[in-house]
């Protein structure tokens, strides 16, 4: 009984999981198959040939967008992970009036979709001059709503009495913040990091807006202009660039998985 | 010398009613005080009050002479141990002690003596590499006790520090904690709501209750000489038995079979008032059967070894007395044993305002007990 059961529950779990790795398999296996084979309709490629990475870094400079991309989603993280335990630090170890009205003013952004405040983003940044540019792609991300509510339930379970103690000690706000908030934190910080890297790497509308020339250009950017350039004649290119852009974001969900889960079901527990 | 005055210090938090009403303290240089009460009593709150944690309503607070009313806790040159020890789970147990000792300027040789002497004084030393997850509650309540001492703050405050420990090791830490603060000579605030460690530990203390202070003085006075029933009741294990009585200018009627002489008959004002008569469970007495002022029926009785609890009853049987006899009695329940009061330990309270009108030992509450605030 128990047996028939635990048959059927995991032949029910590996239907579901071929149907969620099918389209990533087949891109991977496409990427290593010439034209003819993609036309052909052949799940596996006949040989592994690499001749579509090489060639994915000739038509585009997909160095670069990995670059943009690199280097924009760790400047957002960072600005991310500063800006929100800075503010979750004020909502639970400052005490001013209105501290909770302002803290729900805060979360209720998260309402607001993002989209619906992209134009005037765009024109703020287009009246600084900040299109092309780093600023352009990484500032308005900085304050994240999400991130201080996930935080700042972290910093509620940690014991008032530290602050307190710390007080005593003459230890300054900024100085118990960074050696004792944030090293505590820790796996809360970690599970934020991965979120927003993972959020800014795979952003396509908002580079899309701000960028227009090949320097300043993201990946994501990179792989529809390679779709759109290479439309109708070699997927196997296209794919091999999709491998590539993946590849970072699942290498950081394999290693931070634990941390990720452990994070984001803390402070719902506690 | 004087090193800690509390001057009438009130606190409120919602601007109408006072959580601690005008409380007014002198703590010597050196001195274990305890600030004891039943849990809500505000002892914490004073606490929190002289240490800054917790700004003050209105009164003032003097350390040395100077006001500190609006001084940062660090200007205010104290230690703190905290009830859950508030050590940084991060750190080990030598960077918990020594952390926060940079902003006084302490070279990092100094800090590192500290540190050792204060954990060799506590038994810390095989332990300092270790992380407050790995020690026992004991073993982290002696580093929360490390920390305190290696400010050299001359003033420390202690909130329940040892609540979280079991019987045995508090009791330990209890003599631990006196013999350090002698040795350093510190003045200490301890606060507890165990009237045992206030018993034992404290030079003088203070009893609160719903944010008054009770009475303030020596423990055996106050033990001694409680100024109300609360105090009475409160202070001392098993607690003084305290029970309504008919009083007459010549009798006080315990029950329509017991009645003692009226102590009071000098004083004609105080000896006709309602009263409340109060008795420590050690001064009733077994008695030959021809001396005994009642006889009474046993309802429990608790051997502990040394001595033996007898709870009993008079006529009325909702009150419940409880007498302290030295060694093992055994009685069943139901027994009629026949008693004595012992008349000059004999206490009588006010029954409108609970307050003590009289008192055997000398006929007048004395100086100590007029130390008393209310």
């Amino acid at each position: 009984m128990i047996l028939a059961k635990r048959i059927s529950l995991y032949t029910v779990l590996v239907i579901c999981a071929i149907i969620m790795m099918f389209p990533i398999f087949y891109a991977f296996s496409i990427s290593f198959m010439d034209g003819g084979e993609v036309m052909g309709g052949q799940l596996l490629p006949s040989s592994l040939s690499l001749d579509n990475y090489l060639e994915v870094f000739q038509k585009v400079p997909l160095l670069t967008y990995l670059l943009n991309s690199f280097v924009t989603s760790a400047i957002v993280m960072i600005g991310q992970l500063l800006v929100s335990s800075l503010a979750a630090f004020a909502f639970v170890f400052m005490k001013f009036k209105g501290r909770d009205f302002v803290f729900f003013l805060f979360i209720s952004t998260m309402m607001i979709p993002w989209e619906a405040t992209m134009v005037p983003n765009f024109m703020t940044i287009q009246s600084l001059g900040w299109t092309n540019s780093y600023l352009g792609l990484t500032i308005p991300f900085f304050a994240l709503a999400f991130g201080t509510f996930l935080l700042r339930q972290h910093f509620k379970t940690i014991p008032q009495e530290l602050y307190e103690a710390s007080q005593v000690a003459g230890i300054s706000r900024f100085r118990f913040f960074w050696n004792v908030i944030l090293p505590v934190s820790r796996s809360s910080l970690i599970t934020l990091g991965i979120y927003s890297f993972l959020t800014n790497w795979n952003m396509y509308l908002w580079p899309l807006l701000v960028t227009n020339t090949e320097s300043a250009r993201t990946v994501q950017i990179g792989l529809k202009q390679l779709q759109t350039q290479e439309i109708a004649s070699d997927w196997g290119i296209v794919m091999a660039g999709v491998v590539i852009v993946i590849l970072p974001t699942l290498l950081l969900l394999f290693a931070g998985q634990k941390k990720l889960q452990k994070g984001l079901t803390q402070g719902a527990i506690k | 010398m004087t090193h800690v005055e509390l001057a009438g210090l009130k606190k409120s938090y919602d601007g109408k009613k006072n959580v601690i009403e005008q409380v007014d303290l002198q703590l010597q240089q050196g001195e274990f005080f305890v600030l004891v009460g039943p849990s809500g009593c505000g002892k914490s709150t004073i606490l929190r009050m002289i240490a800054g944690l917790e700004p003050i309503t209105d009164g003032e607070l003097f350390v040395n002479g100077k006001r500190m009313n609006d001084a940062p806790p660090n200007k205010r040159d104290l230690s703190m141990v905290f009830q859950n020890y508030a050590l940084y789970p991060h750190l080990n147990v030598e960077q918990n002690i020594t952390f926060g000792l940079h902003t006084k300027k302490i070279s990092r040789e100094e800090q590192r003596r500290r540190c050792l002497e204060a954990a060799e004084m506590l038994g810390l030393a095989d332990y300092l590499r270790r992380k407050p997850r790995e020690l026992s509650g004991g073993q982290r309540q002696r580093v929360a006790l490390a920390r305190a001492i290696v400010t050299q703050a001359p003033l420390c405050l202690m909130d329940e520090p040892l609540s979280n420990l079991d019987a045995k090791l508090r009791t330990r830490m209890r003599s631990e904690i006196r013999q350090i603060q002698r040795k350093l000579g510190i003045t200490m605030i301890y606060v507890t709501h165990d009237q045992t460690e206030a018993m034992t530990m404290a030079d003088r203390m203070m009893i609160l209750h719903e944010g008054e202070a009770m009475q303030i003085g020596k423990p055996l006075n106050i033990y001694n000489h409680p100024a109300n029933t609360f105090v009475a009741s409160f202070i001392g294990s098993p607690a003084m038995n305290v029970m309504e009585a008919d009083v007459s200018p010549s009798e006080i009627g315990l029950s329509p079979h017991c009645t003692l002489p009226n102590p009071m008959k000098g004083n004609v004002k105080a000896a006709s008032k309602n009263v409340q008569v109060g008795i420590r469970p050690e001064h009733i007495l077994f008695s030959a059967p021809e001396q005994a002022d009642a006889v009474v029926e046993v309802v429990n009785t608790e051997v502990l070894g040394t001595e033996t609890l007898i709870t009993f009853i008079l006529d009325n049987a909702k009150d419940q007395w409880i007498a302290r006899w030295n060694g093992q009695w055994q009685f069943s329940v139901g027994d009629r044993i026949p008693i004595r009061f012992d008349l000059d330990a004999i206490h009588l309270f006010s029954k409108d305002n609970g307050r003590i009108l009289w008192a055997a030992n000398d006929g007048q509450p004395n100086q100590t007990a007029r130390e008393v605030l209310r």
